[in-house]
């Protein structure tokens, strides 16, 4: 039989500090890294309304910037890009080629400028000649509302303004053609 | 032949799941020979996890590339050497290297512990055994590796080129073996509170354990910053990133543990803390392994996101809750069996250097974990950089320098203030001398790097009027010639003479931290041929670097190194060349900007190729000097050398223990 | 025109051409990016694309565009802190290496103070108690410095740990006992 102290009243305390401290740190931290594995990623907003933002415009485009919720009723192709982005290249012309072939069809195309700097995003533009409104995320905002994970990545926006794709880097030209004629013949459903 | 690999672990499963439940069953049902089944099955595990091993290594050799991990990390033209250690190259290798490390311990102490423990012994295999069946069956149902493609690659994608060095490959095992047998200590204390033991069975038990543990802990941890340094050119050794994190703090708590159990082996105290110190060094490693694997943080190291995240959290909660539940329904066999006689004691000093540690490991911990709270509670996402990890773990650093100088001059129970007085006087007339120095003839002037010097100029003196003093007692009672009782000292104290030696390392490795992170001097220019730059020291003196052309050459491997050649002139008188590379891995399309050094103890002059224009004509060269930096990879040496030391059986203590051994049989559960 | 005037001409010329060129030359290398200044702030900031790495030490292409956004900053007349606020607003907080300590972020560099604090503080009150305690228990019988457990798993006195308590004891004494 070993010579203990008895057991006092610290000791006590000291154990339901333990047991509510212990519990409650599991729980806490279970909690958070629970909603950080269930981090949202593009792909997975494919379905749902898409976030509205207001993107502010390079100098050389008409309006000073473009509100996504003005837009409703048009098809909206939203390409995330950067100057940096060698897979972008890909598609540039593409792409803009597909906005002067459908503009008069109701269908608007954005460019959205991630973690970019201006200079070299000004020139990017006019090396693939693009035509369509295209501007720097500020802040960062937009990018984060429509969690992307890399660029480029382009999301189609139905009339109803839904998510009605997410494309993971570059598109092809047979691809992005079907979506655009399968999303300009969708009708309007919300009015 | 995959299909083998991928049975034997699904056996291997199976049989550690009934090693588990069966040894509980026989040790709750007093049958020994279920606790012989299940120990033989624990032994069963091991051999189908080496199968399974064996197994992918075969495949790795021969380029098997249907094999989808073996595309993934190898392809043809890496040599021999790389298609070996690409075993640990990916996420799913990597989980089947940690198993097959675990398995090997849990049998390790099967095999030497069997004897002795009788009681705690099946309770040891459970825990070892579940632990295991866990991260067998993240590889069997998760991240198997021996997963089959469709079709037949005709060539892998290849090893991340950040791989292909000495030091990263060797980096990954070292670490994985000082995590990995942190279970060992764990599992028997584990076994010691479901048994109800209520002294330090378990801790001399495991002592060595915990000591190998963490010496493999700080090995990796090392080898992670000399690789960091040597090859990814960024001029630094540490930079407080999630996962490097992740594995510095078990070791911020294994510190602390490994020398509050000094405390309890001698005075019976603090069991129920060392018990508390034990469950959280191994829950963060496993929490650690959680973060690096699961994307949670994003990191240089992190592997891809898949459904391991979820279930290492479901794992971390039910480890974490029934230790929590056992610690705390156990809490009254724990209670001390002395008490603390002075505030002024090395009990005390124990306490306080605990406190220390813990609260760097809280820093550390919560920044790491921050962004996570941030954006989960606020949606703000924040980063938490090096600024914040060294302005708040620093004062707490230093004061660990300074207990790490007093602490062994204050005896246990109580101390004299005026003796401590008096021990005191020399070694801190010793650090106020080296600031002296240092602020009137070298010219320092920080004051952080002033009063880190003269810590360690303090502590130091402490450390070596230690040996001093053993060393001249057996001269004089003894008549050994000095070095004769300095071998004598260390041989028959190692623990006490190995741990002053670890701590002298600590000092080294401070004293290079100091002078590299106050006192680095860095420029960047752009050169044409002929063209010079300098960098120049207060303390150190100038470089001249003068650029001379870039070279070409191409390495069997499929890449592209570009060298490029300075002439260095110190101080006015030539001093060879240095020849910074850049290397451009061609199939994964990713460059490597590898530094050249000029080292010597006092600096090292250190360049990288930032880039070049045209054919070479031009080029942008980065270059450092970083003072005082080899003291780290020095101190660092002499820390492992002395945790060998202290980690020494004793002569005397084998001995012991077999005393001990026939003891215990006595009294416990009746041998087989 | 005499040839002294032809000779003063072309001086003048000459002295024109070389001022117009050091001028220019000079413009040119006041263009020329001052890295060291540029890495100095580069450092504060991290790298966009990778993790763990600041953008003075990342190589890439976008961080070499973004240390090219400091050097054209620089040029305008910024500060230091001026370019670090530029970049937190034009691509959010997250770029900073040292989050800023307002709002919720102040509770990052608080929250672990208060921590140690409160534990220091518990552990000295502990502590004094444990001390104290101890004067007013009328124990006596565990002998002072032995530990005592139910398995007696080692002779007290071969022990060399217990060896070198008692050498504590007496500090004056440097004496090995073995």
């Amino acid at each position: 039989m070993e010579q203990t102290i008895p057991q006092s009243k610290p000791s006590a305390i000291g154990r339901n500090l333990v047991i509510i401290g212990g519990t409650l740190f599991l729980v806490i931290i279970v909690a958070v890294m629970a909603i950080n594995l269930n981090r949202v990623e593009s792909v997975q907003l494919q379905g749902n309304p898409a976030p509205d933002f207001t993107l502010p415009l390079f100098d050389q485009f008409e309006p000073d910037q473009l509100t996504l919720s003005e837009l409703r009723g048009q098809v909206v192709v939203i390409n995330f890009w950067a100057s940096w982005c060698v897979e972008c290249y890909k598609e540039a012309a593409l792409l803009e080629q597909a906005w002067q072939e459908h503009r008069d069809q109701g269908v608007t195309f954005i460019g959205v400028d991630y973690l970019d700097t201006d200079k070299e995003a000004l020139a990017y533009l006019a090396q693939y000649g693009i035509t369509y409104p295209s501007g720097p995320d500020i802040g960062d905002e937009i990018s984060r509302a429509f969690a992307i994970t890399g660029v480029p990545e382009t999301f189609f926006i139905d009339k109803d303004g839904n998510i009605a794709h997410v494309q993971i880097g570059p598109i092809t030209r047979s691809q992005l053609y079907a979506l655009l004629d399968r999303l300009i013949k969708q009708p309007r459903q919300d009015t | 032949m995959p299909n083998i690999g991928y049975v034997a672990l699904t056996l291997a499963l199976g049989l550690a799941v009934y090693a588990a439940v069966v040894s509980v069953v026989g040790a709750q049902r007093r049958m020994p020979e279920l606790i012989i089944s299940a120990r033989n099955a624990a032994f069963g595990v091991t051999g189908l996890v080496t199968l399974a091993v064996i197994i992918i290594e075969y495949l790795l050799i021969t380029g098997h590339y249907q094999t989808k991990y073996v595309a993934e990390v190898s392809n043809r033209a890496a040599p021999l050497f790389f298609r070996i250690t690409a075993l640990w190259g990916g996420q799913d290798g990597s989980l089947l290297f940690w198993s097959w490390l675990m398995s090997i311990f849990a049998a390790l102490v099967l095999f030497k512990k069997w004897g002795s423990m009788r009681i705690m012994m099946p309770y040891v295999v459970a825990v070892t055994q579940i632990t295991l069946a866990f991260f067998i069956g993240l590889v069997v149902f998760v991240a198997n590796p021996f997963e089959q493609l469709a079709f037949f690659p005709a060539d892998g994608s290849g090893l991340n080129p950040l791989l292909r060095h000495f030091g990263m490959i060797i980096h990954p095992p070292i670490l994985y073996i000082g995590f990995v047998s942190f279970v060992i200590p764990y599992a028997f204390a584990i076994a010691a509170l479901v048994t109800r033991q209520s002294g330090d069975l378990w801790i001399r038990t495991t002592r060595r354990w915990s000591l190998t543990a963490w010496l493999f802990l700080s090995l990796g941890l090392m080898l992670g910053g000399w690789w960091a340094y040597d090859v990814l050119g960024w001029g630094g050794y540490w930079g407080w990133d999630p996962v490097e994190n992740a594995s510095l703090i078990p070791w911020l708590v294994a510190t602390p543990f490994l020398h509050s159990v000094m405390m309890h082996e001698n005075r019976g105290m603090l069991k129920r803390w060392n018990m508390a110190l034990i469950i959280l060094t191994f829950s963060l490693v496993i929490e650690g392994t959680f973060l690096t694997r699961s994307g949670v943080v994003s990191s240089v190291h992190t592997f891809a996101q898949s459904a391991i995240g979820p279930l290492f959290l479901g794992f971390i909660v039910i480890m974490f809750g029934v230790s929590l539940y056992l610690f705390v329904t156990r809490w009254d066999d724990l209670n001390s069996d002395n008490e603390l006689d002075s505030l002024v004691s090395r009990e005390s000093a124990f306490l306080l250097n605990n406190l220390l540690f813990l609260g760097v490991a809280v820093i550390v911990w919560w920044g790491v974990h921050y962004p996570m709270f941030s954006e989960a509670l606020v949606g703000d996402r924040i980063v938490v950089g090096p600024p914040f990890f060294e302005q708040t773990t620093a004062p707490l650093w230093a004061i660990i320098v300074l207990l790490m100088g007093v602490a062994p001059l204050v005896p246990w129970r109580q101390a004299s203030m005026k003796r401590l007085g008096d021990s005191l006087l020399w070694p801190a007339a010793v650090g106020l001398a080296t600031i002296a120095l240092l602020y009137t003839v070298v010219g320092i002037r920080i004051f952080g790097a002033l009063l880190g010097f003269g810590l360690c100029g303090f502590t130091l003196a402490v450390t070596l009027i230690e040996y001093w003093r053993g060393v001249s007692a057996r001269h004089r009672s003894r008549g050994e010639s000095y070095p004769l009782a300095l071998k004598r000292l260390v041989a028959r104290n190692r623990r006490r003479y190995g741990g002053y030696l670890i701590h002298i390392g600590v000092i080294l490795v401070a004293i290079g931290i100091i002078g590299s992170r106050f006192y680095q001097v860095e420029t960047q220019q752009n050169l044409a041929i002929g063209e010079s730059m300098t960098i120049s020291s207060e303390f150190i003196g100038a470089y001249e670097l003068t650029y001379r052309g870039l070279r070409e050459g191409a390495s069997p491997d499929d890449r592209i190194i570009t060298e490029g050649i300075l002439d260095v002139s110190f101080n006015g008188r030539p001093a060879g060349q240095i020849i910074p590379v850049r290397e451009f891995f061609i199939v994964q399309e990713q460059p490597m900007t590898i530094p050249d050094k000029r080292s010597t103890l006092a600096d090292d002059l250190y360049v990288i190729l930032g880039g070049w224009e045209g054919a070479g004509e031009t080029a942008t060269f980065k270059a450092y000097i970083n003072p005082l930096i080899n003291w780290l990879w020095i101190g660092g040496f002499v820390f492992i050398i002395g945790t060998m030391i202290a980690a020494w059986p004793n002569p005397q203590e084998t001995g012991q223990r077999v005393a001990s051994k026939a003891r215990v049989r006595g009294a416990t559960v009746p041998a087989k | 025109m005499t040839r002294k005037k032809l000779l003063k001409k072309s001086i003048l010329v000459l002295l024109t051409a070389t001022c117009y060129l050091l001028l220019t030359a000079s413009l040119t290398l006041a263009q020329e990016p001052n890295y060291d200044r540029i890495n100095g702030i580069a450092k504060n900031l991290n790298c966009p694309t990778c993790a763990g790495l600041n953008l003075a030490d990342c190589r890439t292409q976008t961080c070499a565009q973004w240390r090219g956004q400091i050097g054209d900053l620089v040029q305008e007349g910024y500060s230091d802190q001026e370019v670090l606020d530029f970049f937190a607003t034009r691509y959010g907080e997250q770029v900073l290496q040292a989050p800023p300590k307002h709002g919720f972020t102040l509770l990052l560099w608080v929250l672990p103070f208060i921590a140690i604090l409160a534990a220091g503080g518990w552990l000295a009150l502990a502590m004094r108690n444990w001390a104290n305690s101890k004067q007013a228990l009328v124990t006596g019988s565990a002998a002072p410095g032995r530990p005592s457990q139910p398995v007696p798993a080692s002779s007290d006195s071969a022990d060399d740990y217990l060896q070198q308590v008692d050498r504590d004891l007496d500090l004056n004494q440097g004496l090995d006992q073995t």
